[in-house]
């Protein structure tokens, strides 16, 4: 398709596009996991008690 | 295509997962460690007490003046720039120190929330680059021991980083941004000033001149922001600073070092009773022989920049940008965090790219590995720890790391450097000399984009 408009990409950039999307939506997903489990850490050695004063 | 989340490239299919399952044990190790024992193992810093504190104590100096003349800094004012929206004001009125961590809520989130943002980006930039090597080569860059020591000093350089991937990677199309990245990373850590010739070498001229015009901008239009960090404060505080570093060293100088300098300053002062325990034969061999090693892979790194600048189409860029980088910090002692930087670019390299780039791949998973090899108990002291508010007993050992860690480091350099004249070596063989007029129609370098139009 020499002539397609960016609104029709060809189904190789097509893919490639829906193939970034996913890995945005899963490094977001591992990036909340990865919060969590800092939050569960620093929770459990106590790093929100509040040691100086 | 085949597509799957491991490597099909032989021994690789094995050895990249294994390596990256060792990363994760070790790191595993430390923090179950600080979960039962209420500090994290050495080679994370000494002071269990001092967790987070290149972050809060840089907070305390951007919210307040004073840290060219009082404070005697040597970051260029971007840092402070920074910090000052991502920490409390109101929680640094006092003086520096750790009752602003206490207090400074949002400067603990925002520090982690970068960490997490790392983590996202670095991701993402794997996956471009190949996606089979995407899940371990990103978790061992963000989990390894360089980054994590990175997070447990609160250090700017997780800031560094985010603009060294972004600058450098391939996640961004805009020349311009990238550009204005790779400034921002320099004004964040000046020894990576070198990566800037690496587009030089690779005869990127429009590269070259819009990544130095980018560092002159973000330093001006910071210091403006800032209203302090003269070049002539920086340069002041520099020189103090080396009068000071030269002094005598102590052991603990070689807690997570990734030169010999602090070796070869422990092994030459009189602070540590080296000679009476290895006597004088070691000392002397120790203190000729690890500066001939270092400035061996200096000149290779020097080396394999003459011959990219000869055949510059057969050596990438990021190649050539981490080697500017490693000459600089294995020349001077930056702290083992940057191992981060060194191992980003290593892993941006192709498992297929020869036995000098497997070795440095290899490499660069060793020195993520989080702990030490003991060679020996030296006391055990009782602190007070911040990551469990509460006592922590501390045991400084006499480790492998910072004998060892130095030379891995010195073996990525030293691959990547073979490898590349081994590429420029192979092409001048393959091709001779016929075609080197084929940059004739290049830029000439401070044209202001006007093309070279004189024929060959």
């Amino acid at each position: 398709m020499p002539f397609a408009s960016p609104e029709d990409p060809s189904p190789a950039k097509r893919n490639a596009r829906n193939r970034h999307a996913r890995d945005i939506w899963d490094m977001i997903v591992v990036c909340a996991l990865v919060s969590i489990v800092i939050a569960i850490v620093l929770y459990f050695a106590g790093a929100f008690r509040l040691s100086t004063g | 295509m085949k597509t799957g989340w491991l490597p099909d490239d032989g021994a690789n299919r094995w050895i990249e997962p294994l390596l990256a399952l060792a990363v994760l044990l070790t790191g595993g190790y430390a923090i179950a460690l600080l979960l039962v024992r209420g500090g994290l193992p050495q080679p994370f810093f000494y002071q269990s007490f001092d967790v987070w504190m290149d972050w809060f104590n840089t907070a305390f100096w951007a919210h307040n003046p004073g840290a060219y003349d009082a404070w005697a800094t040597l970051y260029p004012p971007i840092s402070f720039v920074y910090l000052k929206p991502l920490t409390w004001g109101p929680c640094y009125v006092a003086n520096e120190g750790w009752y602003s961590r206490d207090c400074d809520l949002w400067g603990r989130f925002t520090m982690h929330g970068w960490f997490v943002l790392n983590i996202f980006l670095t991701g993402l930039t794997f996956l471009k680059i190949d996606r089979r090597t995407a899940l371990f080569r990103s978790f061992v860059v963000c989990a390894g021991m360089p980054m994590l020591d990175a997070l447990e000093r609160g250090n700017l350089l997780m800031a560094c980083y985010t603009c060294y991937l972004l600058g450098h990677g391939p996640l961004l199309k805009s020349a311009r941004l990238r550009m204005l990245f790779v400034g921002m990373s320099i004004n964040f850590k000046i020894y990576l000033v070198g990566t800037l010739f690496a587009y030089a070498v690779r005869r990127r001229w429009r590269w070259f001149e819009g990544a130095t015009l980018s560092v002159i901008a973000v330093y001006v239009a910071t210091w403006a922001m800032v209203g302090a960090g003269t070049p002539k404060e920086i340069i002041t505080n520099l020189v103090a600073w080396a009068g000071a570093t030269s002094q005598p060293s102590s052991f603990l100088d070689l807690w997570y070092a990734t030169t010999y300098v602090p070796v070869v300053s422990l092994l030459t002062s009189q602070s540590f009773p080296i000679l009476e325990l290895g006597g004088s034969d070691l000392v002397e061999l120790g203190a000729m022989l690890l500066p001939l090693l270092t400035h061996s892979v200096q000149g290779l790194i020097v080396l394999a920049f003459v011959a990219a600048w000869l055949r510059p189409e057969v050596v990438p860029t990021y190649r050539l940008v981490n080697l500017a980088g490693c000459i600089a910090m294995i020349t001077s002692e930056a702290g083992g965090y940057v191992q981060a930087l060194i191992t980003l670019l290593t892993f941006f390299e192709p498992w297929r790219g020869g036995r000098g780039i497997r070795i440095a791949i290899v490499t660069a998973y060793i020195v993520s590995l989080s702990g030490d090899i003991y060679l020996g108990r030296l006391f055990t002291v009782l602190q007070g720890g911040f990551l469990n508010s509460g006592p922590v007993f501390y045991t400084y050992h006499m480790a492998i790391g910072p004998f060892l860690r130095p030379a891995l480091i010195l073996l990525i350099a030293a691959s990547l450097s073979c490898t590349t004249m081994r590429a420029v070596w192979r092409d001048i063989r393959t091709q001779g000399w016929k075609d080197r007029w084929r940059f004739r129609r290049d830029l000439p370098l401070l044209t202001g984009g006007a093309p070279n139009t004189e024929t060959a």
